[in-house]
């Protein structure tokens, strides 16, 4: 589970909060939509909870662990995968993995078996001994996704995953997401694509200037803006854009 | 496997030695023969072998003649060693500043690895032993003549292990330390989402202005005592004098006293414990504090918030041309890294940091007071001449040009502009950094020695065509294979094999130029100056012409290599 409750995130005094008294609840077993516009704050969000930032207020917990007190805890239970890949690009791909496998001391028949399970699913198991710079942009996002993986995670987070993925990838991607909730595992996902979030998320959440404007199913979204035919698109864009509203 | 052990090892086989091993020895060339690339490689190795054991060989004898004198005025044996190690901590601390910033707080992978389940002390355990790593060598190239002349002059006793693991090992830590304190200032108080690179070079600046006051402290001191032995009257008590400098060296760098002095038996055991108790002191609260505000510092430089504006007009302004754009551009890569000023703008600067220093030393003085005496040596224009050709066509402007521009490289395939648009922006701006500033400094050289006016005519001329060549080289190189995959700006020019290639093949063409002229001058003065010229004129369309080959060849479609 992850609960936020009044985080506050400020980078530069002189401006607004990135993030405003954010109060947030992921319960076990559900896959979560974080959705905003661009420059909403749902990176910085995702920051706090995976322990590059520190909140200025509030706290952040992680199955029952607090971000400030037991950070290393909370980050052995995370797999994460960020929107911009950062590799050691010398490394081969199957040393990289045995990097952060090393890293979460995953056992030798555990790594192995994850790492020929994961990579077979996307189809990255003949590339494994080549230098990561010699991969594609989706090459890079499977081999994260691998490495988030690598050392059974208790919670995924996911900002934009489906980005440069390719159809089939995708597809796994889903796939691997639910059945990773169906374990009682919980999955927490940036997206921009309403259509992935509509189909796949148990919960949304949208973010606008830094604040939470909605937050429920899908079907609690529709009910409370009173239109239920609406798209998570058209809810969406009802909710954070005041052009589109006039 | 520990986790620390872990982290370095990734930071070594994930970006450094392979990454520099792969700059230097695979060439995507393959018109290149074997045979040449294992001749050019031999070559620069030889030639960077004799210019290290010059230096060492340089550092040798002016510990040992330190350390002759000390014994003589003082009676003590490690004037040498002292010096060495005041010189150590100085060039360890200036260094640790500039590369503490890149690996501490703005390493690529820290991204990565704040996601992991590692601590900050571990993170910045793995940090430091890099940055340890990194910083040996300087030291060691200081400090190591120094001890084997200890060493060779005094036979072996008891202390000299002891006191050289300390010299050897631990004698930087507190530099280094002290280096990455400044740096986590800046970061910490800087004014927050501004550019810090104005503050660092601030912050460097000041290092350098505190070293260059020290200096002038030494050399006011010495001056009376230089004007004595020119002169032949003893004016002053030059030996008191020489011993009130040493005297002052011993008191105030007490802390390089009791870490050279631990190398012998008599002072050791009063030294050893003070040194001891002294460094793990220090170190430990500098780190305490470190590691305090460690994670602050690397959430500030994550910070995604923008600049704040204060101007309301946006200012957009249309340049028609694009080679002025390109110019701009370079600038901006210039700027955005205080590394690559400091390297860089330095090169260009030399003759104006060593007339500071001379000027402060006194030797400007000397010079002045003999003036009649220098203008009579008839090659004393020539002298004056390859010493600012020579400083201002050995740089690695262009030949790190194109891999300072790293990963964005690859979008200059995407702009719709000739590769000769390239070339001659890259060019213009080599001449802009080098050239400038040597026209400057001739003439202020021709003011100063009060040549003929006409001078200046030749030494230009000479020294344009020179820094035009050096640029041409130096584009050939790094056109051939950039170096784009750096992760800190000191990889894509202080390690950087392109660099060090565009300054030794520099070299060479210089010392064939000086070898001209001393063949031609054999026969006539005036014609060895025209034979230089003619030479010159004739190989640079040439050079030229390869250099632009090998850039359309870079900026073809089918060059592809950093994919």
């Amino acid at each position: 589970m992850i609960k936020l409750t009044d985080v506050t995130k400020t980078y530069n005094k002189a401006s607004k909060p990135a993030v405003k008294k954010l109060n947030l609840t992921v319960p076990d077993g559900k896959i979560f939509g974080f959705l905003g516009p661009n420059g909403a704050g749902k990176s910085t969000t995702i920051k706090m909870i995976v322990g590059i930032l520190g909140q200025d207020s509030g706290t952040i917990e992680v199955n029952g662990f607090d971000n400030h007190n037991n950070i290393i805890e909370i980050k052995r239970k995370i797999g994460f995968i960020p929107d911009e890949s950062v590799f050691y690009d010398k490394m081969t791909a199957i040393r990289y993995l045995n990097f952060i496998s090393d890293i979460f001391k995953v056992n030798e028949e555990d790594r192995k078996n994850r790492i020929e399970k994961y990579s077979k699913m996307f189809e990255l198991q003949d590339h494994l001994k080549e230098d990561i710079n010699s991969y594609s942009h989706g090459m890079k996002q499977k081999l994260e996704i691998i490495s988030a993986m690598v050392h059974d995670p208790e919670i995924l987070i996911l900002d934009e995953p489906m980005v440069g993925l390719d159809p089939h990838s995708s597809y796994v991607l889903k796939d691997l997401m639910r059945d990773f909730c169906n374990e009682g595992k919980t999955v927490f996902f940036s997206t921009h694509v309403m259509e992935v979030a509509e189909r796949l998320c148990d919960l949304v959440g949208i973010i606008n200037e830094g604040e939470l404007i909605a937050q429920g199913t899908y079907e609690e979204l529709k009910n409370k803006n009173g239109d239920k035919n609406a798209t998570l698109e058209k809810l969406f864009l009802d909710l954070t854009d005041d052009d589109f509203k006039e | 496997m520990n986790i620390v052990k872990l982290l370095v090892k990734a930071q070594y086989t994930g970006f450094k030695l392979s990454s520099f091993l792969n700059t230097s020895f695979k060439n995507p060339n393959k018109k290149t023969k074997p045979i040449f690339k294992v001749l050019g490689t031999v070559l620069i190795i030889i030639g960077l072998v004799i210019a290290t054991s010059s230096f060492i060989f340089i550092f040798y004898s002016n510990f040992s003649g330190i350390n002759l004198m000390v014994q003589y005025l003082m009676n003590r044996p490690d004037g040498g060693i002292i010096s060495s190690l005041l010189m150590s901590f100085i060039i360890v601390l200036l260094f640790s500043f500039i590369y503490s910033n890149q690996i501490l707080y703005k390493g690529k992978d820290l991204k990565l690895l704040q996601t992991l389940p590692i601590s900050s002390k571990q993170l910045i355990s793995s940090r430091l032993v890099v940055l340890y790593l990194d910083l040996l060598p300087f030291h060691l190239f200081v400090v190591l003549p120094a001890l084997v002349n200890i060493f060779i002059v005094n036979s072996f006793y008891k202390s000299f292990i002891f006191g050289t693991i300390i010299i050897l090992f631990l004698f930087q830590l507190l530099p280094m330390a002290l280096g990455n304190l400044i740096s986590m200032l800046v970061i910490r108080f800087g004014k927050k989402g501004a550019d810090k690179t104005n503050l660092e070079i601030m912050v460097v600046s000041m290092i350098m202005l505190a070293i260059l006051i020290l200096q002038t402290r030494i050399s006011e001191k010495m001056i009376p005592i230089s004007n004595s032995l020119m002169t032949g009257k003893i004016e002053v008590d030059v030996i008191s004098m020489i011993t009130g400098i040493f005297e002052s060296l011993y008191h105030y760098c007490f802390y390089m006293v009791w870490a050279g002095s631990s190398l012998f038996d008599i002072y050791a055991i009063s030294s050893i414990p003070k040194y001891l108790v002294f460094t793990v002191v220090c170190i430990l609260l500098i780190y305490l504090i470190i590691d305090k505000s460690y994670l602050k510092c690397l959430s500030l430089n994550s910070s995604t918030a923008v600049k704040k504006q204060n101007s309301k007009t946006l200012n957009v302004k249309a340049s028609n041309s694009i080679v002025k754009s390109l110019l701009l551009r370079e600038w901006e890569i210039l700027k955005s890294s205080s590394y690559f000023i400091f390297e860089i703008m330095g090169e260009a600067l030399i003759p104006l940091i060593l007339i500071i220093v001379y000027s402060f030393m006194g030797v400007l003085t000397e010079i002045m007071d003999n003036i009649n005496y220098v203008q009579s040596f008839p090659y004393f224009p020539v002298l004056v001449c390859a010493a600012l050709a020579f400083m201002g066509s050995l740089s690695q402007v262009s030949s790190t040009s194109i891999s300072r521009e790293g990963n964005q490289f690859i979008y200059n395939k995407c702009l719709p502009i000739q590769a000769f648009d390239y070339f001659k922006a890259k060019v213009y701006f080599h001449l802009i950094l080098m050239f400038i500033p040597n026209v400057i400094f001739t003439i202020a050289a021709l003011t100063f020695f009060s040549f003929p006016f006409y001078n200046l005519f030749w030494m230009i001329g000479i020294n344009f065509l020179l820094i035009l060549n050096s640029s041409y080289i130096g584009l050939f190189i790094d056109s051939q294979k950039p170096f784009l995959n750096w992760t800190s700006p000191q990889q894509a020019v202080k390690q950087n094999f392109n660099g060090i290639k565009g300054v030794g093949i520099t070299f060479v063409f210089f010392v064939l130029n000086c070898g001209l002229f001393y063949i031609i001058d054999l026969l006539s003065y005036d014609f060895a100056i025209i034979g230089v010229y003619i030479f010159l004129l004739a190989v640079t369309p040439f050079i030229r012409k390869q250099a632009i080959k090998k850039m359309e060849e870079l900026y073809s479609i089918s060059s592809d290599f950093y994919i």
